[in-house]
């Protein structure tokens, strides 16, 4: 197709000098060759490329659309209007949940970018000059406040910069606000507060003011005084900042505490609701259309009031960790702040500052080189002995090469190749370290995902320091005696302090990413037994390990004192990144982690006990299994297709895939969980309460234990212990609470043994079924799933429903009377599983999983818990 | 309202077959699609995209819909389950599900769910995903009665601001 003459003569020049030509009738005529409907597309248009297309003039994807409404809601904004104070308060509050909107996660198109006067064009000379003006609570109060609010978001943004966030927190900034708010410098928009202050005190004390003005001047009053301390904070807490100026810390931490006391007394004092007063168009809900924007962005809405104060009083809570980080002096103190942190899920811009500090410009915490970092990481976890040997190979390499040492069981042929390959490692490792502080800072799903996605690169690490400590055993051991490979790869000689460290990493992290799935509700009530399982068997390897490195270093100890230089134990380094770590310091830091980890496994046995007898008496149940009553069509096809052990199978595998291809711990399979739940059959459902109650008391026994033992040596590690003993005694009222409920106390479904409430429910699973055939699997998978227990009982009642057919000889007659004995036995069998359901229903409590619940400080805690609900239930 | 037994299901064939639907899908959507992401669905797929027709004052009327895609997906992690050397797995996604509110509980939705999930199986799919927003409590309790599994939370996956969780269901 080509463009004909007659089009080439609609060519048109507009003012500017552009040429435009009308193609109508060559859409037309190109269109005309396509179906209705018919899409045109390269290959590689993807569905993200069709979700963010638009529909030109299709007033709900094209922004740049105007209707008669947006005309008529455009038509009320005017720049020029002249603002009273409860105009400038109203505008001033709408701004300020704005703003907190956006901390919160939500897009500057959607929030702050609605209000026009970010798009004027021209700001008004009298704007910031402090001489008397026509629209002085524009041009006095308002602007100079927006400017302000500007320069604390720049502030905001630049941190944003860094790229700690991602894109999904929805923080995106964009260009041509930027150069609004850079028209004046920080000390130009102090100024122009200075001068909004004089004139709001000046009518709030004149007399021939409205006296409503006046209280409106106050309250302006305040968000001034607030603001200027939020844009002060928001500078001297910068990463830049900070680095620069070494004073920036207490200075801004400072102004935080009188940002948070102002804000407090400010919260204390209510505002009438009618002092404010709208300006109407002011705010541009369909702002978008002045911006570049991929999609199309809903207006969503704001915080209340009351909201955007609580949330601002959160993120100032939140800012005010910055001193403590800053002031760590451990590697496991911040192990268990970030720990906490990360629980807490502060708002983006809080997260990102805490990254950026914890590592800008290849400095941790603004000081340490990250090499240094993990050698102190792994030396508070492994001990000095490797290190005391590293430091010696380091100072005295030439006696080390000709074997004239004072310590002579060291045979090294080149001590610094070995130190070179034990600061590659470290380089390695400090990666490992550095992204795992990072994690922490990111929204919980994503902690997650990176989590189970960066355990992988943990393995391979641990697998490289497990070759690294086999080397350094072996190298290092007496000439006389030189070990032999055989026992450098043997645990119980090589203590594997490289390994040890990253394995005990690596098992955190497991731990965590489990922990997560709970707190973010992605596991449904039936996994749960699965996933404590999965829980506690990592938490007895963890147990297991810390275990083991506590003997190797107290076996250590005090064996290595002729190679460190009493003055090296003595020397305070300027930082303690590199101060010395002795022995008794990191037996107390295993010991806290011993305690710890056995509280979380006794926890976690103890859960999943629970949660495996409330799967038996069917408070638990499988989605499809809810529906086994009154089953019929696709719903017991359903039942009857989830119900199978290769189903449970899938799931199992599903869930656990990542922990399935790593090294280490072991991977339980499911055929091994299936042998464990299998220990569980003979015992009736009140006996695994009973179990479970005792676990929990031993939970706290350790816990309070943990506690005394902590003395002076806190590092946050005290509340920690301390809210896991409420999450254990919470768990433990809550079970005392169902074991000893009547209904259930005479319950007779909580005397059935595991194996006869499985026989029971396959029979009325297989009962309800139309066939006999799909009932013998039911039942066949019901004998794998108990290892055999109660087979007997399932094969004696197995159901068999094919129709009789009439016969009239005398051995179909016998015939008959056998599948009619047969039939009595079932129906026997049938009564006995009915009984078994009517008493699981008859149970009249419901259980709530959940994993804030029973904590009052759900906000920073996250646990296994649970709680009986007091109400009887209505499922079933 | 029509008797159960008059629910007919079918799959697009043309162009007509996708207006209502993609009304009924609105009515249900916090933001429009545009015209492109239907199509860039059923022009690729059209036995992946299927209705629910009901009779109702002597018109039929579309009580549900059910549109879906089905693509390579390179595989980031062995898992075990499928074969290591199998770099490449066929995964089903479930891109839109809509029932009218005036037909819901007659088990339209976990129909059209089904008989998408078997196509898919047919096909060779080896896995079948979609989400659904954390909070639509319905839809979460129908796809996990049919197995699939919550695999992960995608923070703010929503225009609105919600949250989503991943659904899996491995074939």
């Amino acid at each position: 197709m080509t463009v004909t003459d007659a089009e080439t003569r609609c060519i048109e020049r507009d003012g500017s000098g552009m040429e435009w030509l009308d193609i109508s009738s060559l859409m037309t005529l190109g269109t005309s060759e396509l179906g209705v409907g018919e899409l045109l597309k390269t290959e590689s248009m993807t569905l993200y490329m069709a979700l963010t297309s638009m529909e030109v003039m299709e007033p709900r994807l094209d922004m740049g659309m105007l209707t008669e409404e947006d005309k008529h809601e455009i038509a009320k904004w005017d720049v020029n209007r002249v603002l009273s104070l409860r105009e400038v308060l109203w505008i001033t509050q709408k701004l300020f949940y704005c703003e907190i909107t956006w901390h919160s996660s939500a897009s500057l198109l959607q929030t702050l970018y609605m209000c026009n006067y970010f798009t004027v064009q021209e700001i008004p000379d009298s704007v910031g000059s402090g001489r008397g003006a026509e629209n002085p609570g524009r041009d006095l109060v308002l602007f100079p406040m927006i400017f302000a609010l500007g320069a604390c978001c720049l502030q905001v943004w630049k941190e944003y910069l860094k790229e700690n966030i991602y894109a999904e927190e929805d923080v995106h900034f964009g260009s041509q606000p930027v150069e609004f708010f850079n028209q004046f410098s920080h000390s130009q928009v102090i100024e122009m507060m200075g001068t909004a202050r004089g004139y709001l005190q000046e009518i709030s004390t004149a007399d021939n003011v409205d006296v409503r003005e006046q209280e409106a001047a106050g309250v302006l009053l305040e968000y001034l005084e607030m603001r200027v301390l939020w844009l002060k904070t928001l500078t001297f807490l910068s990463v830049d900042c900070m680095i620069d100026d070494p004073s920036a810390l207490d200075q801004g931490t400072k102004c935080l505490q009188e940002l948070r006391a102002r804000h407090s007394a400010f919260q204390n004092n209510p505002i009438s609701d009618d002092l404010a007063v709208m300006v109407a168009g002011c705010f541009d809900p369909k702002c978008m259309r002045k911006y570049p924007s991929m999609a199309p962005v809903k207006p969503r809405p704001l915080l209340t009031h009351v909201q955007s104060h609580q949330a601002f009083d959160s993120l100032l809570n939140d800012l005010s960790l910055v001193h403590p980080l800053l002031q760590a002096e451990s590697v496991e103190s911040l192990i268990n702040f970030f720990t906490c942190f990360a629980n807490q899920q502060p708002m983006p811009f809080v997260r990102s500052l805490m990254a950026s500090i914890f590592l800008t410009n290849n400095l941790v915490l603004l000081r340490y080189s990250p090499l240094s970092f993990i050698k102190r990481a792994i030396r508070e976890i492994s001990g000095p002995y490797v290190w005391d040997v590293l430091e010696y190979m380091e100072r005295e390499p030439a006696r080390l090469a000709t074997g004239n040492t004072r310590v002579s069981q060291i045979l090294v042929q080149d001590p610094l190749a070995a130190v070179s390959r034990i600061d590659g490692f470290c380089q390695e490792a400090a990666r490992n370290l550095m992204d795992w502080f990072r994690i922490m800072c990111q929204n919980a799903p994503r902690q997650r995902r990176i989590c189970l996605k960066y355990l992988t690169s943990w393995d391979v690490l641990q697998g490289e320091a497990e070759e690294l400590d086999s080397w350094l055993y072996v190298i290092s051991s007496s000439a006389d005696n030189r070990a032999s490979e055989m026992e450098a790869v043997n645990p119980a000689f090589n203590p594997f302090w490289f390994s040890s460290w990253a394995y005990h990493m690596k098992l955190m992290m497991m731990e965590n990413a489990l922990q997560i799935g709970v707190r973010l509700d992605l596991y449904l009530d039936y996994e749960l037994p699965m996933i404590y399982g999965y829980g506690a068997q990592i938490l007895q390897s963890h147990f297991d390990h810390l275990r083991r490195m506590e003997t190797m270093l107290a076996g250590k100890t005090g064996q290595n004192k002729q190679l460190v230089r009493e003055q090296s134990r003595r020397v305070e380094h300027k930082w303690w990144v590199g101060q010395y770590v002795d022995e008794s310091t990191c037996l107390r830091h295993l010991s806290r982690w011993l305690v710890y980890v056995e509280a979380q496994c006794h926890l976690a046995t103890a859960l999943w006990l629970v949660s495996h007898a409330c799967e038996r008496l069917r408070l638990v149940r499988a989605p499809w299994a809810r529906r086994l009553q009154g089953l019929s069509g696709d719903a017991l096809d359903t039942c009857r297709q989830q119900e199978t052990n290769d189903n449970q199978a899938v799931r199992y595998a599903l869930r656990f895939r990542t922990f399935s291809r790593l090294n280490s711990p072991t991977p339980l399979t499911f055929g091994g969980w299936m042998t464990t739940v299998g220990q569980l059959d003979e015992s009736s459902a009140s006996e695994l309460f009973a179990h479970a109650s005792r676990t929990l008391g031993k939970a706290r026994m350790v816990l309070d234990d943990g506690c005394n033992m902590l003395g002076n040596m806190d590092d946050g590690w005290r509340s920690k212990m301390q809210e896991l003993r409420y999450v254990a005694v919470a768990n433990s009222v809550a079970l005392a609470k169902l074991q000893n409920l009547s209904d259930v106390v005479q319950n007779q479904a909580l005397q059935v043994s595991g194996s006869l409430a499985l026989a029971h429910r396959q029979i009325l699973l297989g009962a309800a079924q139309p066939n006999a055939g799909e009932g013998s699997q039911s039942t066949s998978a019901s004998e794998k799933e108990t290892g055999g227990c109660g087979s007997a009982m399932t094969a004696a009642a197995q159901p068999s429903f094919a129709s009789a057919s009439v016969s009239k000889s005398k051995a179909k007659r016998e015939k008959k009377k056998r599948r009619a004995a047969k039939q009595g036995q079932e129906q026997g069998a049938l009564s006995k599983a009915s009984e078994w359901l009517m008493a699981t229903d008859n149970l009249g409590v419901s259980v709530v999983w959940s994993c804030c619940d029973a904590s009052p400080q759900a906000s920073n805690w996250h646990q296994f818990s649970f709680v009986i609900a007091d109400k009887p239930a209505s499922s079933s | 309202m029509a008797s159960d037994t008059a629910i007919e299901y079918t799959t697009y064939e043309k162009e007509t077959d996708l207006l209502p639907a993609i009304k009924l899908i609105e009515c249900d959507l916090s933001e429009p699609y545009s015209i492109y992401t239907y199509r860039f669905f059923v022009h690729q797929w059209p036995e992946l995209c299927m209705f629910a027709q009901l009779a109702e004052g002597g018109e039929q009327v579309c009580a549900g819909v059910i549109i879906c895609k089905m693509e390579e997906h390179r595989r980031r992690m062995m898992d075990g389950y499928f074969a290591d050397d199998k770099e490449v797995l066929m995964r089903g996604y479930i891109g839109m599900v809509a029932v009218d509110k005036r037909f819901r509980g007659r088990g339209i939705g976990r129909r059209l769910v089904s008989m998408a999930i078997e196509r898919m199986r047919h096909m060779g799919a080896d896995e079948i995903t979609l989400e659904a927003e954390t909070g639509n409590k319905g839809a979460l309790a129908m796809y996990e009665a049919m197995g699939f599994i919550r695999e992960k939370r995608l923070y703010r996956y929503y225009i609105s601001g919600a949250d989503a969780f991943r659904l899996k269901l491995w074939l």
